[in-house]
């Protein structure tokens, strides 16, 4: 009974900031925006600049934090509990990178212009190929080490192939972007790629709905959950497309952002009783919340042009990972 | 004292004439110096040309270029050519640039200024090092007058910016902004205070609210998010009243006589506005 009060009192206060968060996010920018009168302008009868750019640029790019943040944060929480591994995230088992690599594949070689969805469903396929990779590389009962180290292949190979790739292309600003598929922006998005972004992003969620308890009985052991009744070929499977569906779709518009899936679960872990049911939902808000507060961050920071925002996420995320692997050292690692 | 003085006089005579002796085997390494080498040099100066002025996309002399062999800038390729002065530009790698001058070559140093000024001092000086100051001082007239005839100064310039993929814009001191000003144009840019070739966000381009947008973005390449950017729905519902104006990209790469046409495509463009 206290730990269902504690959940909820949990995520009240994660939505509460949330809602705070993404009604900065619309204020904060190069320019500071007068909310209201963008808002009158809004359902009045002449479109201003605010209103043109509360609609057509703060009201998407917030918004895509929010879904490509909540994608990372849950999926984070989802492969950990999954694979039972506490270094588990799309970014390191290869979802990410793998994303990127399809992303940008479809978008540089003329396969985006053939209609809007193929690249995201580039970005889907690249993150699944990557991911089924790293978990045969790894085996079904590897361990920590066998994972990351795969990770890191696959991540490196992934990469490289991005850098590569964004040589060749033909358009002469490809090789730019290399930056940005590796690090992640949410800079100049537009409604566009929110609709890009959103259709993957809800078929993955729902895969995931009520996956909570065959994932807690994961913790008890392959063997006790398949007693017990947990089917767990077909979560695997489920899991798996959906992690794909809900990154793929993020990553086609972000680009790799980083650190996120790993961080805001073991932030919250301790927070739910370290129960994976009650991880999932506050893991998707904790990483919604991140992202828009990181997308901030890059706004705010006064240097010319902008910094990617995976910068920043990386800043923050990198040395929890250290402190993570220290915490860990001498139990499993 | 006389016979001294006579002396150091024929010394300083002969070290003239061999100043004054036209160089005969000229490397350019650049674009921009290949552009304005072509332009001045007779046929039988040019040792080598950059690979660059043969593409057509971006160089004005590419048919002439086919004449001569190319090089890469690479320092073993240029002493492989036997030069007897070679073209450089403050875009030339500072380490081929200190290399070839401990080598003992004699350099040629391009300003590449962004001002017409710039432009017609660096002609000026690569026509007499040349020995064609005369085909120099033609080809400054021929710019001076196109500038010129095109000239009817509007008294409220219009305002305008350039952007292109990836949002970058023309601020102060940049090709774009002398051309806009001399087309009569008014640099929104310039004015907000960005200086150079600087990326701005695409809020920022909607607060100047520019009456004109000019773009030079590569036409007939692939697909890339820069380029998508120029699609934004914000930017397209700000130009749905007056679309983005095209000027070709080469017109940018290099200051040279070619501002002067660009000048004058930009000022067909006002004229355009000003009937609507």
């Amino acid at each position: 009974m206290i730990a269902a009060v504690r959940q909820h009192r949990l995520m009240l206060s994660l939505g509460g900031a949330i809602v705070i968060t993404a009604l900065l996010s619309l204020t904060i920018g190069s320019q500071p925006l007068p909310l209201m009168q963008a808002l009158q302008e809004s359902f009045g009868e002449k479109a201003g600049v605010y209103s043109l750019i509360l609609t057509e640029l703060r009201i998407p790019r917030t918004l895509i934090a929010l879904l490509a943040g909540a994608s990372l944060g849950l999926c984070g929480a989802v492969m950990q509990s999954l694979l039972r591994n506490p270094l588990a995230s799309p970014g390191l088992v290869g979802s990410a990178s793998g994303a990127a690599l399809g992303a940008v594949i479809t978008l540089y070689f003329g396969f985006a212009g053939l209609f809007a969805y193929a690249l995201p469903l580039g970005g889907m396929a690249g993150a699944l190929l990557a991911t089924l990779t790293v978990y045969l590389l790894a085996g079904r009962d590897g361990g920590t080490l066998t994972l990351i180290l795969a990770g890191v292949a696959v991540n490196a190979f992934a990469l490289a192939l991005v850098s590569l790739l964004l040589n060749l292309a033909p358009s002469p600003y490809a090789v730019q972007e290399i930056a940005l598929w590796m690090l992640g922006s949410l800079a100049n998005v537009s409604r566009n790629e929110l609709w890009i972004l959103l259709p993957g992003t809800i078929l993955g969620w729902l895969l995931i709905w009520r996956q909570g308890r065959p994932l807690d009985l994961l913790t008890l052991g392959e063997e006790t959950a398949s007693s017990m009744g947990a089917d767990l070929p077909n979560l695997r499977r489920r899991l798996f497309l959906a992690v794909a569906l809900a990154v793929g779709s993020a990553i086609s518009v972000t680009g790799a952002i980083g650190f996120i899936g790993l961080v805001v679960p073991h932030l919250l872990r301790p927070l739910v009783g370290y129960q994976p049911s009650r991880l999932l939902i506050p893991s998707a808000m904790g990483g919604a919340l991140l992202l828009m507060l990181a997308d901030m961050g890059v706004r705010l920071l006064p240097v010319q042009g902008e910094i990617k925002v995976g910068v920043v996420t990386s800043l923050i995320g990198a040395p929890f990972f250290l402190w993570l692997i220290l915490h860990h050292r001498g139990r499993d690692v | 004292m006389q016979i001294k003085a006579i002396a150091a006089l024929l010394i300083l005579l002969s070290s003239l004439a061999t100043v004054a002796e036209p160089p005969q085997r000229v490397v350019s390494v650049n674009l921009c110096s290949d552009q304005l080498l072509l332009m001045l040099a007779d046929p039988q100066q040019v040792a080598s040309v950059s690979y660059l002025s043969r593409d057509p996309d971006s160089s004005f002399v590419a048919d002439q270029a086919a004449a001569f062999p190319l090089n890469h800038a690479r320092a073993e390729e240029i002493i492989r050519l036997k030069p007897d002065l070679i073209l450089v530009t403050p875009h030339t790698n500072p380490r081929l640039r200190t290399t070839l001058k401990k080598l003992g070559y004699p350099l040629h140093p391009l300003s590449l200024g962004h001002r017409f000024d710039d432009i017609v001092e660096d002609i000026r000086q690569l026509a007499t090092r040349l020995g064609q100051g005369s085909r120099g001082e033609s080809l400054i007239q021929q710019m001076q007058k196109r500038l010129q005839s095109e000239a009817e100064e509007p008294t409220h310039p219009p305002t305008a910016i350039f952007l292109q993929p990836r949002g970058y814009t023309s601020g102060s001191d940049t090709l774009q902004d002398e051309a806009l000003r001399l087309a009569g144009w008014h640099n929104l840019a310039a004015q907000q205070g960005v200086e150079g070739y600087t990326p701005v966000p695409l809020e920022q381009v909607l607060h100047w609210q520019p009456g004109t947008i000019f773009t030079s973005a590569y036409t007939g390449s692939g697909d890339s998010l820069a380029e998508r950017q120029l699609h934004h729905p914000a930017l397209q519902r700000l130009l749905a009243k007056h679309p983005m104006v095209e000027i070709p990209y080469k017109y940018w790469i290099c200051p040279g006589p070619m501002l002067a046409d660009a000048v004058a495509l930009l000022q067909q463009a006002r004229v355009r506005e000003r009937d609507r």
